[in-house]
């Protein structure tokens, strides 16, 4: 009898929990005046918890109505998630050259070689300029999303994930191996890709992942927070940002063009050779002068820059 | 021909986004059932109308559950239609020191349940709901 009392607790304060979690989804007000209205009505903890839920699923079911959602969905999240898992691969097929290199060849008799520390201090700027850019594209990325998503972050933070994961497991591979049989039959005189690092069970399949999160997944989220944050600030500001975003996203696909314009030679060297888009090959780096300004700027106090408390939900 | 299939479907595209639009910011003429429900309750109660006080009002009248999602989703698309006002109340101790959101009916709120009662009324004129005569069994 005790113990069904106490798994009754139990069960009680999970629910009571997880009732206060999902309510996190809701406007602040809504929120207010929903969980005052169950408690009113003293219905049990499940019976609450399954009222939030069905009203979050009124909401988001709501907001999907409109045909807006779903144009940012298949026209900017979608293909951007499939882009930066593509690139993710890329950058990981490139930097586990270097690192296989260091970390599976070091020996004693290396560390004593003048050109062991000379190579390495020539790639280690290359491999952390690749991982640089995919950060701050990836940001890009997802601040653009958090900018205009508004009440449907939340379920979109969950799809670029889901996108993500999909991209770098089964789309980027795909995508590749398409990319690298045009090559071979283009170009065959190119080195085949049967290296021994992609013999590397870990190179091969687990760094690609590693890459992914880290510098797709993680920043893309970090930029959702900070495009939804961002939305507290006045037009001309939020107009500034998106024209700064639309910039480095183009500088993304000029300079992946390697990656989607060679099925189209013509292309491909036109945009080779369009130097007026390398003025703005700075443009990609803008996050980091973003996060560091919106660092400064809490620490001097600046409140004023925001217009009024946002609602990130 | 070709100009005019690019017609067609930019026509087809147009009145698709229109229908989308007109569902999205609810340009319908008559109000729908639970509407009326809520339109009603919310007259019923005058200033103590909120949202645990509708749904009870709701529930005793059709005997049946109301959903919270289904009653506030409602409210707002009855509010953006301009047919309710609602504004958050003081919290009280019996709701856990939380807010309540207070609902008032407004004169175009009043004209819509208005015209759906009378359409109901004047629809139901001289039916009676006995399962004798014009009914199919089920």
């Amino acid at each position: 009898m005790a113990n069904q009392s106490r798994s009754g607790q139990v069960i009680t304060g999970f629910c009571s929990h997880f009732t206060e979690r999902a309510a996190q989804m809701l406007d602040p007000s809504e929120r207010e005046a929903v969980l005052g209205d169950l408690r009113q009505l003293g219905v049990s903890q499940g019976r609450a918890l399954r009222e939030i839920l069905g009203l979050i699923a009124w909401r988001q079911a709501a907001q999907w109505a409109d045909w807006r959602p779903w144009l940012n969905l298949f026209l900017l999240m979608i293909p951007l998630s499939l882009l930066l898992s593509v690139l993710a691969r890329f950058a990981a097929s490139q930097s586990a050259v270097y690192m296989w290199l260091y970390a599976n060849n070091l020996d004693v008799a290396l560390l004593g070689n003048y050109g062991f520390w000379y190579e390495l201090a020539h790639s280690v700027p290359i491999v952390l300029a690749i991982f640089l850019k995919l950060f701050c594209w990836s940001w890009t990325a997802g601040f653009a999303l958090g900018l205009i998503a508004g009440r449907t972050a939340r379920v979109r933070r969950g799809l670029l994930v889901l996108v993500l994961v999909l991209g770098v497991s089964i789309g980027a591979p795909a995508y590749l191996a398409f990319y690298w049989r045009f090559l071979y039959r283009t170009l065959p005189g190119l080195p085949a890709q049967s290296d021994p690092v992609s013999a590397v069970w870990f190179y091969r399949s687990l760094f690609p992942f590693l890459v992914e999160t880290a510098l797709v997944i993680i920043p893309s989220l970090l930029g959702i927070h900070y495009g939804q944050l961002a939305r507290a600030f006045p037009r001309p500001w939020r107009a500034g940002f998106a024209a700064l975003g639309s910039l480095a996203m183009a500088e993304l696909l000029y300079q992946s063009s390697l990656l989607w314009a060679f099925w189209s030679p013509h292309l491909a060297w036109r945009l080779e050779h369009w130097p007026q888009l390398n003025m703005f090959a700075w443009i990609v780096y803008w996050p980091l002068l973003y996060l560091l300004a919106m660092r400064t700027t809490r620490r001097m106090g600046a409140n004023h820059l925001y217009k009024s408390p946002v609602n990130v939900s | 021909m070709q100009q005019k299939r690019c017609g067609g479907i930019i026509a087809q595209l147009c009145s698709f986004l229109t229908e989308l639009r007109d569902k999205n910011y609810n340009v319908v003429v008559m109000i729908g059932e639970f509407e009326y429900l809520i339109l009603a309750a919310t007259a019923k109660l005058g200033d103590e109308a909120y949202g645990a006080a509708i749904r009870v009002e709701i529930e005793q009248a059709t005997g049946e559950g109301c959903a919270i999602g289904a009653l506030y989703t409602t409210l707002d698309r009855l509010e953006g239609k301009g047919f309710l006002k609602t504004r958050m109340g003081d919290p009280t101790p019996q709701r856990g020191g939380r807010a309540k959101r207070m609902v008032r009916i407004t004169a175009a709120g009043i004209e819509a349940a208005g015209e759906f009662y009378a359409a109901i009324a004047k629809l139901t004129r001289g039916v009676t709901w006995q399962t004798s005569r014009g009914a199919v069994r089920s």
